[in-house]
């Protein structure tokens, strides 16, 4: 885990900030899933047509984002299938676009994300709204439901807001902030609708308006009916803090510490497997994935590169391995030995240009 | 700037929102030509030869993987399964305690807290750690009650009451007629008493003694200080003995009944090892009530290209076979909610733990070793 973190980093340091931040949540309740369900049963019943159902959408969105360029031209992107301890798996995605300059823009922003309940105009207008009503509004804590995971403090005895920040201020204008998220437009409009508070057994109930409304895009809403979170990458700083998110690794369980260093044990005893992860991987879905690639370069001191060879080799042929073994390492300093056209560039600059 | 120059306005900004459409996967309405099993349009192979002869990868790897189909449930198990009265429904919603109650070995794993029927969210079966199954001793040890398999040696009425007072809430009615069902078609009965017999007989005459069902399915009986090995004639389905791989006795076998030094030890519960035929079906009872043997060494693939090195099944492969909806098998796992959840669950434990395994046994094959070297190299 921590190397895809460092690998993710290296992507940062070459394209710089990531343009989005994208989340995806499958949605039990989509037709396809829906439709297969033998009788009486519902979607928890049946992991294996969530995980499936959810692997063809995941392929499509990638597809949109990187071939049908829905943001505009594909740079790269870095993305983690999770499962969290609640089972229904989501994606973490990172993208890199090659025109943050032009898009990324205030003037820009409110074309392809927003942060209200939708204008019902049109038919297309109606099919949303319905879709983020649904979908995109944050309803764990209406009502002040002390009960909501996102009302939780470590300490019980704090009353605390919600960690989300919901409901957030009215705001006419999207603004963008020095260092970090922009905060989207939330205009005052009569648009609410209204849903029971979780937890009152249908006694109360609230009223949501825009204050209460994830970004989202509407695109990608509109095509896959499910919690698709769309955030403009803000700044660098946001950057480090998603990334140790999407790679926070497997859902893992705190350990005891024994004297013993058994990688093994420590794997077993630490893990949470619940049925789609299971699903999931009995099927080899991919669960993550890097583009451009990252290269690992070796580091190391002088004469201690790491080779490998097998217990049973010939003596003879593990001192050739020796002698003949050539790192990056040292192929970057032999090269720039000999060579002064490389010398300008960093160690990690270097293979972009020399390779 | 948008729209302007040779940059287009992508597709997600609101100028285009006319021609935005919901993305929509269909039906799983074709059927793999090799196997029968269900898959949505989006799932077919990116390769158009394999696409025209209409196989899929997931289910058989295009043929190449065949395993016997599950057969028709017996009734009344399968009216439980599939019935839509209140009876049914409320046997499914419980089904996990109704296996437990019939399976000849226990499950044993951390069961995450929240599988529990409190708390929001949904309900599932997630573990935490291994997990393991456990088998116990042929004879309930000084006067306990009987326990799992212990149960099967009893007489129908007897095995009925034993259960019915481990789990009063349960139906008793449902109870009888499941355990008449499964006395007239689980073969693994059968065997146990074959073992159980054959175990008396021996007793009076051997002090050491020991009855093995080997992963080939076949029953053997190690007897006297040098262990003798003697194959005991089985006449039913569990002994649809496998080609043996294996070495003279091993880790994997199941201990079924044993005798050191003229007593029977008291060795509680034995792990049994996920790679025998027998894991599934010896827990999965109502899923398997044939005893339906599950994944095993000796599974091999087709070649019907000739481009595989490899002719092992794998256990993953096993499993996914398992994991479709098939137009020519009955969807009994799919239909088993939480205990399907359990299956996926235990079935992706047991390939992960498989693979830990070799890791831990193969470590010598794997260390690698960073060398130093005390002089400069000359590769620098």
């Amino acid at each position: 885990m921590q190397q895809l973190y460092q690998d993710s980093m290296a992507l940062v340091r070459h394209f710089g900030k990531p343009s989005l931040f994208i989340t995806f949540t499958a949605n039990p309740k989509w037709a396809e899933i829906q439709d297969e369900l033998l009788p009486g049963q519902t979607a928890i019943d049946r992991p294996d047509l969530v995980a499936r159902v959810f692997n063809l959408k995941v392929r499509d969105l990638l597809d949109q984002l990187k071939h049908k360029q829905v943001f505009g031209p594909w740079r790269g992107w870095v993305w983690t299938i999770e499962y969290q301890k609640r089972g229904l798996p989501h994606l973490h995605l990172l993208l890199f676009l090659k025109t943050d300059v032009q898009f990324l823009t205030l003037v820009y922003i409110d074309r392809f994300i927003s942060a209200e309940i939708p204008t019902e105009d049109d038919f297309i207008g109606q099919q949303l709204r319905t879709i983020i009503e649904s979908t995109m509004v944050h309803t764990q804590c209406v009502g002040g439901n002390g009960n909501a995971l996102c009302m939780k403090d470590l300490n019980p005895a704090v009353v605390t807001t919600c960690h989300k920040g919901y409901p957030r201020d009215i705001l006419e204008e999207t603004t963008v902030p020095e260092n970090g998220y922009p905060l989207y437009r939330r205009r005052n409009t009569v648009r609410s609708f209204i849903i029971p508070v979780p937890g009152s057994r249908g006694t109360l109930t609230a009223v949501i308006d825009n204050r209460k409304v994830v970004p989202y895009s509407p695109y990608l809403s509109l095509r896959y009916n499910a919690h698709i979170n769309v955030d403009v990458c803000g700044s660098v700083q946001a950057v480090k803090y998603i990334h140790k998110y999407i790679y926070k690794g497997g859902d893992r369980a705190t350990v005891s510490v024994e004297s013993e260093h058994d990688e093994i044990k420590r794997y077993l005893h630490g893990r949470y497997l619940g049925p789609t992860e299971a699903v999931w991987r009995l099927f080899e879905f991919d669960m993550h994935d890097e583009q451009p690639p990252v290269t690992h370069l070796s580091l190391h001191m002088p004469g201690q590169q790491a080779i490998y060879f097998a217990g049973h080799d010939d003596p003879d042929h593990i001192r050739d391995l020796i002698e003949g073994s050539i790192t990056t390492l040292m192929a970057f300093f032999s090269y720039n030995a000999q060579h002064e056209d490389g010398r300008q560039f960093l160690y990690y600059e270097f293979p972009e240009h020399f390779v | 700037m948008v729209g302007q120059a040779n940059i287009p306005v992508p597709t997600a900004f609101i100028e285009h929102r006319r021609e935005w459409t919901a993305h929509k996967l269909g039906h799983m309405d074709l059927i793999c030509s090799a196997c029968h099993a269900l898959h949505w349009q989006a799932e077919r192979p990116q390769n158009r030869t394999r696409a025209k002869a209409g196989t899929f990868q997931a289910c058989c790897k295009h043929g190449d993987v065949i395993v016997e189909r599950m057969r028709a449930l017996p009734e009344p198990l399968n009216t439980l399964m599939t019935g839509q009265d209140s009876q049914s429904r409320l046997f499914r919603q419980h089904i996990r305690r109704w296996n437990t109650l019939f399976a000849f070995t226990s499950i044993s794993c951390n069961a995450n807290a929240r599988t529990g029927t409190t708390g929001q969210g949904l309900q599932l079966f997630q573990i935490h750690g291994a997990i393991y199954h456990q088998k116990g001793p042929l004879v309930p040890p000084g006067g306990r009650d009987a326990l799992f398999s212990q149960i099967y040696l009893y007489n129908p009425v007897e095995a009925a009451q034993a259960r019915y007072a481990r789990a009063p809430t349960l139906d008793v009615t449902i109870i009888e007629s499941l355990t008449r069902m499964l006395q007239q078609v689980c073969s693994y009965i059968q065997l146990y008493l074959t073992v159980r017999e054959r175990f008396a007989q021996l007793s009076e005459q051997e002090p050491d003694l020991r009855i093995i069902l080997n992963p080939e399915l076949s029953l053997i009986v190690e007897s006297g200080a040098d262990m003798r090995r003697e194959t005991l004639p089985t006449a039913n389905e569990v002994a649809l003995i496998l080609p043996g791989e294996y070495g003279r006795g091993g880790f994997r076998d199941i201990v079924l009944a044993e005798r050191v030094n003229g007593e029977v030890p008291d060795n509680g519960l034995t792990i049994i090892n996920s790679n025998h035929a027998s894991y599934l079906p010896l827990h999965y009872v109502l899923l398997f009530p044939y005893g339906e043997p599950g994944w095993h060494w000796a599974r091999t693939l087709e070649n019907q290209d000739g481009n595989r090195q490899n002719l092992r099944m794998s256990q993953r492969t096993f499993f996914r076979f398992r994991m479709h909806t098939r137009t020519d098998e009955p969807a009994t796992l799919m239909r088993s909610q939480r205990l399907f959840q359990q299956l996926v669950v235990d079935a992706w434990a047991a390939c992960d733990q498989n693979k830990l395994n070799w890791l831990r046994t193969n470590q010598a094959k794997l260390i690698c070793t960073m060398v130093l070297l005390m002089y400069c190299n000359k590769a620098m």
